[in-house]
C-alpha cells in the first residue's frame, strides 16, 4: 500500500530498496507518528487538562508531524541505501513523507476531535 | 404550594428584593411544587426601592423562563430552581405573561389623605374630632393634607385608614377567589415607618376575616423588622430616625393587643438598632433608594424558614427570631452558624462564583472549546442577546447588591461577603479565606475555571438547550469551584 502511494507521488527509483524496504517502513513509521501525534494531543492532552489545545497549538503540532517524518524519512532513506550524502530524490521523499504525514495528522483530528474535551472544536 | 408574599413599603421591597437572590442562589425548599407570588403594597407608586426590586423579580422570571428547564423546581439542583409567577396569572392554565407584575394597583396617585376621606363632607363636629388625630398644617410635616402619592411619610395613623381600602381593590379580591387551601401567605412589613407598621395588622385582618374559608384560615408567616438602620437628621423631613424606636414600642405594644396578629403561624422578629452610620433621608418617591442591608437578607432567609416549616408545626403559633455564632461589626460570614451557612450562605457563595465567572472570565475565554459557534456561541450571547443581558444584568446586581450596598458603612453594620476584584483567579472571592496559591498550584486560576467550565459543557447532553446548557455550565463549575474552596470561613 504505502510502497504504491509513494510511487505515485514521489515517481520510481531505480533502487529496489525504496520499493521493498524504505516506502513500506516509512509509509508505516509516518502513519505511526501521526496517530501517536493525534491521539497526545486529542485524548491525552485533550482530555486532561486546557494546556495544549488550540488552533495555534494544533498548527504547531502539525508542523513538528511534519517535520518529524519528513527527517525520519530522510535518514531511513539514507541509511537503507547506504549513501554517503543526501540526494535530490531522497530529500524529494522527505518532503512528500511529510507532506503525508500531515494529511494523515488532519484526517485523524476529524477523526478523534469528537472524542476529546479541550481540543473538541480544534482546529474548527 | 403557592406562597404568595406581600412586601410591604420600602423595607418589604428590599427585604424581596434579598429573597430573589437567595432564590437566584439556588437555596433550596422542600416544597416539590412550590411557586412564589411576590406582592409589593406601597402606595408610593414611584418609590426607588419599589421599581428596583420589581425590575430584579422580572429578570428572575425572564431568566428562569429562558434558562431554566421546566421540571427544575424548588428542590433542584440549580440557580433560579423556584419557579416565581405573577398574581394576575394564578390559574395554572393561564398563558404565561411576557412580563412578571409585582404591584398591586393600589395607589392613590395625587390624592391627599383629606380628600381620601373626605374631610370636606364632614360634619363639623366630625371635622373637630379628625383634627384631634391629625396635623391639619399644610405646610411643615402635613398629615390631614399629606400627599399620599409619596407614602405615609412614616405615619402609621394613615396609613391605617389607607390601607383598609386594599379589599376593595380588584386584585386582593382575584386573589381571595383563587386562594386554595394548599396556599400559604407570608407578610414582610418593617414595624417603624408608616406603610410597613399600618400595612402589616391591616392586611392580616383583611385575611383573617376574609370571606374565603380558605384564605381565612391559611398558614401566615410574617416577619416584623424593627429599627436597624439610621437615616441622617434633617429638620425638614418627616423621617427622623431618633424616634424610630419609640415609634416601634407603640406598633408593638397594639400587636400584643391586636388577634388577628397573635393569629399568625410564624412570626419572625429582627432589629439592628444603635448602630453607627447613616443613609441619606429620603421621605419617598424616586429618589427612595436605600441600600441593601445584612438585615434584609437575614429577613428574607425567615420566608425560607417559614417554608420548608411543615403544617404541624405551624399548627399553634409561635414567634421567632434569628441567632448568630457571634456579634460583629462588620459582620462577616464566619459569624453565622453552621447551619446557615449551610443553607444559605454556601448557595450565595456559588452564585458569587458564577457572577464572577459569568461577567469577568467567560467573555474572556474565546479559545475555549465551550465559547465557540458551535458549542454555546458566546460571541452571540448564545442566540438571545436580550435575555442573556438581563442575566448578566442580574449577575452585575448580584455584586451590586452583595458588596457595594451590604459592604457599606453607612449601614451602620456592614456585611463583608464576596469580593469580586481579581482579574485571573477567584481565590480571594470569598471575605475571611483565601485559596493558597503557590508557583505550580495556582488556586483557582482563571484557566483551571476555565477547563472545568469546558468539560462540564461537553458532559451535557447534546438535545439540551444552550441557555440550559450555560447555566448548568456555570452551575457544575460553581459547586466545584466551592468543592475547592472548603470549608466557609
Amino acid at each position: 500500500m504505502f510502497q504504491k502511494l509513494y510511487e505515485l507521488l514521489c515517481g520510481k527509483n531505480d533502487d529496489p530498496t525504496y520499493a521493498t524496504g524504505i516506502f513500506p517502513t516509512v509509509g508505516l513509521y509516518t502513519l505511526i507518528f501521526a496517530i501517536v501525534f493525534a491521539l497526545i494531543f486529542y485524548l491525552a492532552l485533550g482530555r486532561w487538562k486546557n494546556i495544549w489545545y488550540t488552533r495555534i497549538h494544533w498548527v504547531i503540532t502539525l508542523i513538528l508531524v511534519g517535520i518529524v517524518s519528513g527527517v525520519f524519512g530522510l535518514f531511513q532513506a539514507k541509511s537503507a541505501v547506504g549513501a554517503d550524502s543526501f540526494d535530490s530524490f531522497m530529500i524529494k521523499f522527505s518532503i512528500i513523507n511529510a507532506v503525508v504525514a500531515i494529511v494523515y495528522f488532519i484526517i485523524l483530528s476529524f477523526l478523534l476531535k469528537p472524542f476529546s474535551i479541550f481540543s473538541k472544536r480544534t482546529p474548527i | 404550594m403557592r406562597v404568595f408574599i406581600f412586601g410591604i413599603g420600602g423595607t418589604g421591597s428590599r427585604v424581596l428584593r434579598s429573597l430573589t437572590m437567595l432564590l437566584a442562589s439556588g437555596v433550596k425548599i422542600n416544597q416539590k411544587a412550590l411557586t412564589v407570588i411576590p406582592i409589593v403594597i406601597d402606595t408610593d407608586a414611584h418609590n426607588g426601592d419599589t421599581s428596583r426590586t420589581r425590575d430584579v423579580l422580572r429578570n428572575y422570571y425572564t431568566i428562569r423562563k429562558n434558562f431554566v428547564n421546566k421540571t427544575v423546581n424548588s428542590e433542584s439542583d440549580s440557580f433560579f430552581n423556584t419557579e416565581i409567577r405573577s398574581f394576575n396569572r394564578l390559574d395554572e392554565k393561564a398563558p404565561d405573561s411576557a412580563d412578571l407584575d409585582v404591584q398591586f394597583n393600589f395607589q392613590n396617585q395625587d390624592n391627599t389623605f383629606a380628600n381620601f376621606i373626605n374631610y370636606n363632607a364632614l360634619s363639623q363636629p366630625n371635622k373637630d374630632m379628625i383634627e384631634l388625630f391629625y396635623n391639619d398644617s399644610v405646610n411643615q410635616f402635613p398629615e390631614l393634607h399629606l400627599n399620599l402619592s409619596v407614602g405615609f411619610k412614616g405615619n402609621p395613623n394613615i396609613g391605617s385608614v389607607v390601607f383598609n381600602d386594599l379589599k376593595y381593590s380588584q386584585q386582593f379580591k382575584n386573589l381571595e377567589s383563587s386562594f386554595t387551601a394548599n396556599d400559604r401567605v407570608f407578610i414582610i412589613s418593617s414595624i417603624f415607618g408608616g406603610t410597613g407598621s399600618s400595612g402589616f395588622p391591616t392586611l392580616v385582618k383583611l385575611i383573617r376575616t376574609s370571606t374565603n374559608n380558605n384564605l381565612a384560615k391559611t398558614k401566615i408567616g410574617a416577619i416584623t423588622v424593627m429599627p436597624y438602620f439610621n437615616v441622617e437628621s434633617n429638620d425638614k423631613s418627616a423621617i427622623n430616625s431618633a424616634i424610630f424606636d419609640t415609634k416601634t414600642k407603640a406598633a408593638l405594644s397594639f400587636y400584643s393587643g391586636d388577634t388577628h396578629i397573635s393569629s399568625i403561624n410564624s412570626l419572625y422578629y429582627i432589629a439592628d438598632n444603635n448602630q453607627p452610620g447613616s443613609l441619606p433621608n429620603v421621605e419617598g418617591g424616586v429618589d427612595q433608594i436605600n441600600n441593601a442591608h445584612v438585615i434584609e437578607l437575614i429577613s428574607a432567609t425567615a420566608i425560607i424558614d417559614f417554608l420548608n416549616t411543615d403544617d404541624a408545626t405551624l399548627e399553634s403559633p409561635r414567634c421567632l427570631e434569628f441567632g448568630s455564632e457571634s456579634d460583629g461589626s462588620p459582620f462577616t460570614i464566619a459569624q453565622f452558624t453552621n447551619d446557615t451557612k449551610e443553607k444559605y450562605i454556601k448557595p450565595l457563595t456559588k452564585f458569587a462564583y458564577a457572577t464572577k465567572i459569568g461577567t469577568d472570565f467567560i467573555p474572556t475565554l474565546s479559545n475555549e472549546t465551550f465559547y465557540g459557534p458551535k458549542e454555546l456561541n458566546i460571541d452571540s450571547a448564545l442566540g438571545m442577546q436580550g435575555e442573556y443581558n438581563k442575566l448578566m444584568e442580574f449577575f452585575e446586581g448580584f455584586k451590586t447588591w452583595s458588596t457595594t450596598e451590604m459592604g457599606s458603612a453607612n449601614n451602620g453594620r456592614a456585611f463583608n461577603s464576596f469580593n469580586f476584584e481579581g482579574s485571573d483567579n477567584v481565590n480571594t472571592l470569598v471575605h475571611g479565606k483565601t485559596i493558597e496559591a503557590g508557583i505550580f498550584d495556582k488556586g483557582l486560576s482563571k484557566k483551571k475555571v476555565a477547563a472545568k467550565l469546558t468539560s462540564s459543557e461537553v458532559g451535557l447532553p447534546k438535545d439540551m438547550a444552550i441557555p440550559e446548557k450555560y447555566l448548568t455550565m456555570l452551575y457544575e463549575t460553581s459547586c466545584y469551584c466551592l468543592d475547592e474552596f472548603g470549608q466557609l470561613p
